[in-house]
């Protein structure tokens, strides 16, 4: 079974493998970097995005992730995939900050002291919506709220493998799971999305 | 196993995900052409598929140049290496143009037997500082040695010798860690091509 394959991405195979790219960086060519860089930004930006959902600090971790892999570059251990490592990174920090905030955050609503009647409390925009510029915005937010409504493994399962890209056995490295319940969780993962977006996946 | 590795739809899944084998895939194909229930759950996986793939964002213009712009100047790697030998040997560097510095300015008062007084001060305050360290060290693992022989009923001097050693080993390890893994880098590269 080519269970892992990338049929999402571009079929077109990459040049250098990561692992030269790595070495190359640790030759002394910093470029090689930038190569590295340009090959996850989209796909840790949009795995942070689904994580944060705010697209200015998807950015930011974004870059502290390239920040920390190459400051650690010479300890990267090559039986594990750049990949693997990078994504793992992220997701550390992606939870890191989901905790910060959680200590920050506040309700949206609560029983004022004096007169006891529910007031809003206004938050900052969370930054421009990537789904504008789709001509479906209605189908955009269906999507985003039948994902942020999944169980947790199964969400992060489903993000890891349609934003961020990794494949199977990349998933099951990262998860310490095994590949048939990566499978199996990613199965039945889309079963529940599937039926919750019935109305805008239809014939 | 799980009650879903029975399900065709399993398979179908797979199938628009790319994880199934061509041999595979012919199978499904046929089993397919007959079952309309599954064709309906094949084209609404691509439609799932498609509505997420609409959903991922890409990195600003300029985010790469950004990277590379706030890396650090030197490798940070080149600047772990100078924390080993180098650091040690600059100590001692240090030390010893001390000394000399010390004799020297005494030399040039003319005032025999100071400088060389001097000198042997700062080797002396050396000399100190190692040995009030490793007394502190020897000390520390000796407490630790005598709490583990007593729970294992050995004589103290044996277990603070097994100790000693093996965190001498562990350190070597360690030292060596980096270099087996660039090895293992280059390996690895190797096979790839």
């Amino acid at each position: 079974m080519a269970a892992g394959s990338r049929p999402l991405a571009a079929q077109a195979a990459p040049p250098t493998p990561d692992e030269e790219l790595v070495a190359r960086v640790l030759a002394g060519d910093q470029g090689s970097f930038g190569t590295l860089v340009e090959r996850y930004q989209d796909r840790l930006v949009s795995f942070l995005y689904r994580m944060l959902r705010d697209l200015d600090t998807a950015h930011d971790l974004s870059q502290e992730v390239f920040l920390r892999v190459y400051q650690a570059l010479d300890r990267f251990d090559p039986q594990f995939k750049f990949s693997t490592w990078t994504f793992r990174v992220a997701h550390n920090l992606g939870v890191d900050e989901l905790r910060r905030r959680k200590v920050r955050w506040v309700p949206l609503q609560r029983q004022d002291a004096e007169d006891e009647s529910p007031w809003e409390r206004e938050l900052p925009s969370a930054g421009p919506s990537p789904y504008q510029d789709l001509r479906n915005e209605q189908r955009g937010e269906a999507i985003q709220e039948a994902i942020d409504t999944l169980p947790g493994d199964y969400r992060e399962l489903i993000v890891m493998r349609h934003y961020a890209e990794l494949s199977y056995e990349e998933i099951a490295q990262l998860k310490r799971m095994p590949l048939g319940t990566v499978k199996n969780k990613l199965f039945r993962g889309r079963q529940m999305l599937k039926e919750r977006l019935a109305a805008y996946l239809g014939d | 196993m799980d009650t879903a590795d029975n399900d065709p739809r399993l398979l179908v899944d797979l199938a628009v995900d790319g994880g199934l084998a061509a041999t595979e895939r012919e199978a499904l194909r046929a089993r397919l052409a007959g079952d309309e229930s599954l064709c309906r759950e094949e084209r609404e996986m691509q439609r799932l598929h498609e509505a997420l793939a609409a959903g991922r964002v890409v990195a600003r213009p300029g985010f790469t140049a950004a990277v590379m712009a706030a890396l650090p100047e030197s490798a940070p790697w080149a600047d772990r290496k100078l924390l080993g030998w180098r650091s040690v040997l600059g100590t001692l560097a240090a030390v010893l143009a001390l000394a000399l510095g010390a004799f020297g300015i005494a030399g040039a008062r003319g005032a025999d037997g100071v400088g060389f007084a001097a000198a042997r001060a700062v080797v002396d305050f050396a000399a100190s500082a190692a040995l009030s360290g490793a007394g502190l060290l020897a000390a520390s693992w000796r407490g630790v040695g005598m709490a583990v022989a007593a729970a294992l009923d050995l004589p103290a001097t044996v277990v603070f010798g097994i100790g000693v050693v093996a965190v001498n080993a562990l350190l070597i390890a360690l030292l060596r860690r980096p270099r087996r893994r660039r090895a293992a880098l280059a390996a690895a590269v190797r096979r790839r091509r």
